[in-house]
């Protein structure tokens, strides 16, 4: 650095014996919006290398400037700002705090590096990006990374987890998310979810082999790496946010009234036999019409009796941060309550509704012992207290689709004979085995309590006394997660009306058809726990010399899992990683980088000889704005960089946790179910034994070899632009050898590392960010990753017919029949190849039911004519685009979200109607095959009240394309002016309102097109948010 | 410089060594883990070894794994079709293989596993046996001579169903390449002398008898030799022996015709010899055909001294009474007492008189064409007996005090249930009948609405109009499975290897002395008169002296052999192998109207059932459509 300064001074000598105009010294002062000084924030004279940095009480004076000149304030962690040199000589300058630093220094594997020095495929987020309503942060995902796919499918609470992939699926292995890495320990998705973003220093995607390689054996899927804030010097600040929201439904099913789903019930039995008997009766209907008695006629909306329209959540947080010399403290509480939509019967005093009430607490703090030492703490922990419905509250929604809205309502009111029952009197028919959704969701409770603690040790040591640019750090962590379940619930007492012929004529009579229990049976207790341990040791050297820029890195670390598994003795062993990986990296005169990378990681999966892998990846970089030619164009393009890298990197989660140890056979020594009697009389039994898996030594690592074509160029100093275009080949994918015949004999599948998959695509994401004066800003942030795979290899035997492959096809790609329309008359059927037909006819297809295409022309439709159809069922782009304004105290800012190339699924067989007596959606009263209305499109297939199984298959016909854009998130943000701030003694105050999920647009209308085939489960919710938030 | 240097070398070091100490971190599994070796060190666990091999063997018990259904002697109500119903229905594909040994089954209850399994536990057993510790040669020697003929027996099952099959003799390792797991399809000459020669190979270090109680069910030197015989009557029949009629043109990849396509006569006399063999060292063993022995209930304390009476008892506890002297291998491994999957309970009659009945299904329907199989009174089949009206068999007929044994005297029922040999009332049940079960004597009433009849609305019922005692125990009783009195299912018994020789014989060299003493052996047993005293007797033989002749005497023995072994699971084979099956396993299934309740509807004969047979391809199973799909060295059989 000295040497610079001093070249730096020379430099300026010279270039004021050239120009006699440039005299102009500028002086001023840098603060925070705290107010506080800002020391070493770099001012340069924009264009020039002239330039400075400011001093301990924050002011700085630079010479050699004339009015017009633009000056760069700019600081690690603050948003750079610009200034016009005019005629006054003093220029001061408030810098607002920047979470991320986007300029500077970026995040890479163990370590910070310059980012202009960066070679691998690192997408950073600032974590104000990831702050949306719901408290799940993987929620936030879609659109906002470039580089990732993801998707959320469910709106429960604590269940939305969203599923996310770093470019896409690329294995068809076990494991195929990324590895998720906070303050460097290695944690789950739900960890993941429920981090605070205000507590986020950086996030950070590692997408190709340099930016992994380090992970070796853990980072071939990607890795996702966040840390967390530390400490600064200065006085507390405390920040408190204080959120409330409303949660709705984006979409709710609709379904069938009394009446119209008696006379279509009725329909769809002629429909199938003209000559059967009507099920309800002509009174029944009339009477249900009328609204005569709503227990003798009942006419239930389910959904309207199980659920609330919305529901409102709290969530509130606070944070100090602050230190001196010594000590620097970074501490975090948050609490967050979510609820669910369920209703709850006042007859209980349980709550059988979703209760979510979580308390997070972080505390970092970081201590310099010497002036060469720093030790760092760091805690963590999270409560969970989870109250819910005894059974699934997923399932709960579904359930509505299982119960109609005539047969019984959800209780009766006790009559004369049961006045004196304590219990519930809940509805049913017959001999009770139809489902009452609303029995089934208020007659237990379950409550959990999860709780994750982490503690973490480092210390960082200076070896400049060694040699300068020498650093050394070790860092332990223990994770630990422990959960326990209960579940407690009643058995349903059911009752039904029964109908007694007398001479007045009927009478309606409740009867008990079961023997509930009125006391809480056992409790259904479940519970788990789980440790991991991390060590690292981490040496590190950087240094300048001239032109020359080195560093090197190499760094130990050694994991451990153990879980309480229970099951066979492999189930019960640690899990176990160890490695050596290394980085070196050159620079020369700021255009022209390189690195070398590479993972040595062990495992204790593999057999000895096979035990370790290595994993080696290097890339270069050209920083061309740099360059000498190019200072002309400096002024557009104010920077470009091409980088090439390309690597291996290794994953050894490749199978299920319960099936490791390849190199040894699983045998259950003792399975009944294998055994031999013999004896008189048969009691003189031997269990067998069952081979599980056979053990294969030849088992190994799944590699991954990546390679990565960057571009980075820079606008007119107000647009990022960042494209990336990547290629993988996956090889060794431990996959079964579907080749091997039964008569090899065995108990159980063989697998080994035969499975090849390819994959390629795009990531591109562009920042805007202009301060167009000190009140009027804008920025803007879009995103857009696509990403495609193909199987090369999968050990899959030569099919019939070459569209059975699953050979060239996509990881997730979804195979059907292809339904031509729906048959027309008698004759069409004739003069069509058999289809699927059953035994029963009343389960055999007739007109009206689907026509499929008789693919391989053998005559026959079955399961052998069925091709890949549609788009994968993961989406194979995923985009966003949003943009936030503020103008002096208001900012405003949305965010549009989408993914294309997906198709789905509806299921037939969870929406078929009338099967059992239950429900159905509106859709198919309004769209179906009938005689009266043969339309060969319509919606559903010929009415029926059982499942048709010739309509049940996955086709064409049930495949909707999946593709979305939705109105993610808006807000909208109101700063108090400083100067009433100061007046209520806090430095700034920012209340908020925002919205979530607010639209979509889609060509699918029946649910969320984000749910897919899960479209009867707990729907995605739209939130409405409001929020305050508070630092003083 | 050089301090410097010292200091890089004791970083690199701590680096260096914390890595090369922890290697062994990753050595984590604890030595004597459940693996395969551990089963072969300690006798004990050897037997779990030893157990394996044996759990191969089919349940025939096991009502959704049984063979008993694939056969047109019996049926179920559509609701509660079995596999085997399916198979004769023709819904056998080479996706879905129905009852197949090559994929095995599932079924509720037990599933069948593939026998190639099967053969590789063998296999794994006969490899490993030596190594344990705390036995005694000769015992390893016997376990491992069991194992071998189990490997035998399991490719004879296999071959029974596919005709030619890969020999599997040695395992394949796991490790073996995609070319070697491709095995090739042997001959039909191969695989029959394959399993002979593995059978004469165990036979030899068998004991000669398992009879200590604790060991009963596992094979021995007579089982061996049974077996043998039974396989070279196999390898001697039309289907497997010069089949030139269907198998001309099919052959391996490389050309090799997989059957011989010339009869080879000899091959009877090799079966002929084998059951000879097989049947001296039996009598030699004290295995003799069963006559009933135990204690008469009370209810039948009088009329048991009536000879058909008797013979009832004879012939229905020679099937359920629990290793009899007439049994020479029985799957010692039943449905196990109290478990719900049992044959015994779908064929057991429901008692209106139990406030219990789980055990009692009521549903086995024995069909019409399997009751005009059984012989008349006098031994005779119905349509050549003179004295017995066959014209108008299915004619209504009060039931006189003749038949007082066997049916409700003064009722009326069909002439076909009268005047009967005794085997038809052991086996089957029908309606004004009478059925010691339950251990009570009762009297059947099954017409719509009656007692034992179809009752409202359940797919419980005997849609024939018939029931199916043989396989029930007449002191089991229906209230809970756990009093269904469990019994070994006979895989081979005497009376068995009587008709091997018989026909073999008969097909070597024509009619002899030697071949009637056998077969009237079983007729005595059975309550009918002898050859002779049937069929000389011009009163009521149609036709005469039939027996005299080979072809005679060949329809007499399959007709003896249908009847005898009727429900035991041979039948299917035993009509594919003599390639009848165009005959009977073409013929709709028919029964009463057991959905009237009067006399005469519910006596109007009725078909219930379809079944289908398509000549040639039914006569060999598919080979598992994946399986040729994987293994491209696989030539599927001919049709499928």
């Amino acid at each position: 650095m000295i040497k610079y300064q001093k070249l730096l001074l020379i430099f300026l000598l010279f270039a004021g014996l050239h120009s006699f105009a440039q005299d102009k010294v500028i002086r001023g002062l840098v603060i925070d919006e705290q107010g506080d000084p800002l020391v070493g924030v770099t001012v340069l004279h924009k264009g020039t290398s002239n330039g400075t940095i400011t001093s301990l009480n924050g002011t700085y004076a630079l010479g050699n400037l004339k009015s017009g000149d633009t000056l760069r304030f700019s600081y690690i962690g603050f948003t750079t700002v610009y200034k016009v040199v005019d005629g006054t000589s003093r220029i001061d300058v408030i810098l607002k705090e920047n979470s991320v630093n986007m300029e500077e220094v970026q995040v890479v594997a163990f370590q910070k590096q310059k980012k202009e020095s960066v070679i691998g495929s690192i997408n950073t987020v600032k974590p104000k990006d990831l702050k949306i309503a719901p408290s799940n942060l993987t929620a936030a995902f879609a659109g906002k990374l470039s580089g990732v796919i993801s998707y959320q499918r469910s709106g429960e609470p604590g269940k939305d987890n969203a599923a996310f992939f770093i470019r896409g699926v690329t294995s068809f292995g076990y494991k195929n998310d990324p590895l998720i890495l906070i303050d460097g320990l290695e944690v789950t998705s739900n960890d993941l979810a429920r981090i605070e973003p205000d507590n986020i220093a950086s996030f950070s995607v590692m997408k190709d082999a340099t930016a992994t390689a380090l992970y070796g054996a853990r980072g071939a899927n990607g890795v996702i790496l966040i840390t967390t804030k530390e400490g600064k010097k200065g006085k507390a600040k405390i920040s408190v946010r204080i959120e409330n929201s409303i949660s709705t439904p984006t979409m709710t099913n609709q379904f069938l009234e009394g009446v119209s789903y008696m006379e279509l019930y009725n329909q769809a039995l002629r429909s199938r036999d003209n000559n059967a008997l009507l099920y309800y009766s002509k009174d029944k209907i009339e009477q249900t019409k009328a609204n005569a008695d709503p227990f003798i006629y009942p006419n239930i909306d389910w959904y309207k009796e199980l659920f609330n329209n919305n529901v409102m959540n709290q969530k509130a947080n606070m944070n100090i941060n602050g230190g001196g010399e010594v000590a620097q403290y970074y501490l975090a509480v948050s609490y967050t309550n979510e609820k669910g939509l369920l209703k709850v019967d006042p007859l209980n005093n349980f709550n059988n509704n979703i209760d979510i009430k979580r308390y997070n607490l972080r505390a970092n703090i970081n201590i310099h012992l010497t002036k060469t030492t720093e030790a760092v703490v760091k805690f963590y922990s999270l409560f969970d207290r989870y109250n819910g419905p005894a059974n699934d509250a997923s399932s709960i929604f579904s359930s509505v689709m299982q119960a109609n809205p005539v047969n019984f309502p959800k209780f009766y009111p006790p009559d004369n004979d049961y006045r004196n029952s304590n219990h519930i009197l809940f509805g049913n028919k017959g001999n009770g085995n139809y489902p009452n959704p609303y029995a089934q969701m208020v007659m237990g409770y379950k409550d959990r309590f999860t709780s994750t603690i982490l503690s973490q040790f480092q210390i960082k040591q200076d070896l400049n006394f060694i040699t300068k640019g020498l650093k050394l750090k070790a860092l332990a962590s223990i994770r630990n997660y422990s959960m326990n379940e209960n579940s407690r619930s009643f058995t349903p007492f059911y009752y039904g009306m029964a109908d007694i012929q007398t001479e007045e004529g009927v009478l309606h009579k409740l009867y008990q058809i079961n023997e509930g229990t009125e006391f809480l049976n056992d409790p259904v207790s479940v519970n788990q726990a789980n440790s991991s341990f991390y060590y690292e040791v981490l040496t590190q050297y950087d240094r300048t010399i001239g032109h020359n820029t080195f560093g090197g890195l190499l760094v130990y670390t050694q994991q451990e899992f153990l879980n309480t598994l229970s099951g066979n003795t492999y189930a019960t062993l640690p899990s176990r990683n160890l490695g050596l990986s290394g980085r070196f990296t050159y620079g020369f005169g700021d255009r022209y980088f390189t690195e070398i990378n590479f993972g040595y990681n062990g495992s204790e999966k593999f057999a000895a000889k096979h035990r370790f892998g290595f994993f080696p990846s290097a890339g270069i970089a050209w920083l061309v704005s740099n360059e000498n030619f190019f200072k002309s164009l400096k002024k557009t393009i104010s920077q470009l960089k091409l980088k090439v890298t390309y690597g291996y990197v290794g994953n050894d989660a490749i199978s299920d946790p319960n099936d490791r140890f390849f190199y040894l056979s699983n045998v259950n020594i003792n399975d009944a179910g294998k055994g031999y009697s013999f004896g008189r009389d048969f009691n003189n039994s031997y269990s067998g034994y069952l081979v599980n898996r056979y053990a294969n030594p030849d088992v190994t690592w799944e590699v991954a070899e990546k390679t990565n074509y960057g571009l980075e160029l820079g606008l007119f100093d107000v647009l990022n632009i960042q494209v990336d275009y990547f290629t993988e080949y996956r090889r060794n994918i431990y996959w079964p050898r579907q080749y091997t015949p039964i008569t090899m004999g065995l108990t159980a599948q063989i697998s080994s590392n035969i499975g090849e998959a390819k994959s390629h695509g795009v990531d591109i994401s562009l920042d805007y960010n202009q301060v167009i004066n000190s009140h009027f800003w804008i920025s803007s942030r879009s995103n857009f990753t696509y990403a495609t795979n193909k199987i090369v290899k999968n050990g899959e035997p030569d099919y019939q017919y070459d569209y059975m492959s699953k050979i060239g096809q996509p990881i997730n790609q979804q195979w059907g029949l292809v339904a031509d329309r729906l048959f027309i008359d008698e004759n069409d059927l004739i003069n069509s190849p058999p289809q699927y037909n059953q035994s029963q006819p009343s389960e055999s297809y007739m007109p009206g039911d689907i026509k499929y295409i008789d693919i391989n022309n053998d005559g026959v439709i079955d399961d052998r004519d069925m091709v890949p159809i549609g788009f994968p069922s993961v989406p194979e782009i995923v985009y966003g685009t949003g943009a936030s304004i503020g103008y002096k105290m208001i900012d405003f800012s949305f965010f549009f979200q989408g993914v294309a190339r997906e198709s789905f699924f509806i299921n037939p067989t969870d929406i078929a109607p009338f099967v059992d007596e239950r429900n159905a959606l509106s859709i198919i009263a309004d769209n179906h095959w009938s005689l009266d209305n043969p339309d060969p499109n319509a919606f559903w297939p010929r009415l029926s009240t059982q499942h048709v199984s010739n309509n049940e298959k996955p086709s064409t016909w049930w495949l909707r394309n999946g593709s979305f854009v939705r109105l993610k998130s808006v807000e909208l943000g109101i700063t108090m002016p400083t100067k009433y701030a100061k007046k209520m003694h806090v430095s700034s105050a920012r209340f908020y309102v925002n919205g979530t999920n607010l639209l979509t647009f889609s060509k699918f209308k029946l649910w969320d097109p984000e749910m897919a085939g899960n479209g009867l489960a707990y729907p995605t919710q739209k939130i409405f948010n409001i929020g305050l938030n508070i630092s003083l | 410089m050089k301090m410097k240097n010292l200091k890089y070398v004791l970083l690199l070091g701590i680096f260096l060594n914390i890595f090369s100490s922890c290697k062994d971190y990753l050595d984590i599994v604890p030595d004597k883990t459940q693996e395969l070796k551990l089963l072969f060190e300690r006798k004990e666990a050897a037997y779990k070894a030893l157990s394996t091999c044996y759990h191969y063997l089919p349940q025939q018990d096991g009502v959704y794994a049984s063979h008993v259904f694939a056969s047109d002697a019996v049926t179920t109500p559509l609701a509660q079709e079995t596999p085997g119903v399916e198979l004769m229905r023709g819904k056998q594909t080479s996706d879905n293989p129905i009852l197949g040994f090559w994929s095995g089954y599932s079924a509720y209850g037990r599933s069948q596993e593939s026998l190639f399994e099967g053969i590789r536990a063998c296999n794994t057993f006969i490899e490993n046996i030596d190594g344990v510790v705390d036995m005694k040669a000769t015992e390893k020697k016997q376990w491992k001579a069991e194992a071998i003929f189990l490997k035998a027996y399991y490719h004879f099952l296999l071959a029974s169903q596919y005709g030619p099959i890969p020999i599997i003799d040695k395992n394949l390792p796991i490790s073996a390449s995609v070319d070697e797991v491709r095995v090739k399809r042997n001959t039909m000459d191969e695989v029959f002398d394959y399993i002979v020669s593995t059978i004469d190979k165990a036979a030899a270090d068998l004991p000669e008898r398992t009879i200590s109680d604790n060991d009963l069910g596992r094979v021995d030197k007579v089982t061996a030799l049974a077996i043998k015989a039974k396989v070279l009557l196999y390898a001697a029949s039309p289907l497997y022996n010069g089949n030139s009629e269907f198998y001309q043109s099919f052959v391996n990849k490389d050309g090799t015709p997989f059957f011989n396509l010339t009869k080879d006569i000899e091959k009877w006399k090799l079966a002929a010899d084998a059951a000879k063999e097989a049947i001296d060292l039996a009598h030699a063993n004290g295995i003799e055909l069963y006559n009933f022995t135990g204690v008469v209930p009370k209810f039948d304390s009088t009329d048991y001294a009536q000879p058909e009476v008797k013979a009832l008892y004879n012939y229905r506890y020679m099937f359920t009474e629990k290793w009899n002297k007439e049994l020479i291998w029985g799957n010692s491994d039943p449905v196990d007492n109290g478990e719900w999957w049992t044959l015994q309970a779908a064929a057991m009659m429901i008692n209106p008189n139990s406030s219990a009945n789980h055990g009692a299904w009521q549903w086995v329907s024995p069909t019409l064409e399997m009751v005009e199989e059984y012989y008349t009174k006098n031994g005779l089949p119905i349509d050549e007996d003179i004295s017995y009206n066959y014209a108008s068999r299915y004619a209504l007929s009060i039931i006189p005090n003749t038949e007082k044994y066997h049916a409700q005297a003064g009722k009326v029922t069909s002439r076909i249930n009268l005047y009967r040999e005794p085997r038809f009332y052991a086996s089957i049940g029908f309606d004004r009948g009478i059925y010691r079960t339950w251990g009570e004597k009762w009297n059947l009433l099954m017409r719509k609405g009656e007692p034992y009849g179809r009752r409202a609305n359940t797919n419980d019922y005997v849609i024939t109009g018939y029931t199916l005692k043989k396989v029930c125990h007449p002191a089991s009783e229906g209230s809970d499975y756990n009093k269904l009195i469990a019994y070994p299912w006979p895989i081979i018994r005497l009376a068995d290897l009587y008709l091997i020789y018989a026909e073999a014989m008969n097909e070597y060299s024509g009619p002899s002395q030697t071949i009637y003493d056998y077969i009237n052996e079983i007729r005595t047993r059975a309550g009918i008169p002898t050859l002779q005293d049937s069929w000389d007797n011009t009163a009521i033989a149609k036709t005469p002296g039939k027996y005299q002749t080979k072809e005679g005497l060949r329809e007499i023995i399959h007709q003896e052999r249908l009847i005898e072994l009727a429900y035991e699971g041979q039948r299917f084979y035993d009509i594919r192998r003599w390639k009848l099956a165009d005959k009977y396993f073409n013929r709709p299934v028919t029964g009463w109207s057991v959905n009237e309740s009067s006399t005469n509807k519910f006596y109007q004969r009725k078909i219930v059932g379809q079944r289908s047979f398509i000549t040639p391809r039914d006569y060999l199973f598919p080979i598992p459509l994946n399986e040729i799909i994987i293994n491209s060295n696989l030539v599927q059989n001919p049709g499928w």
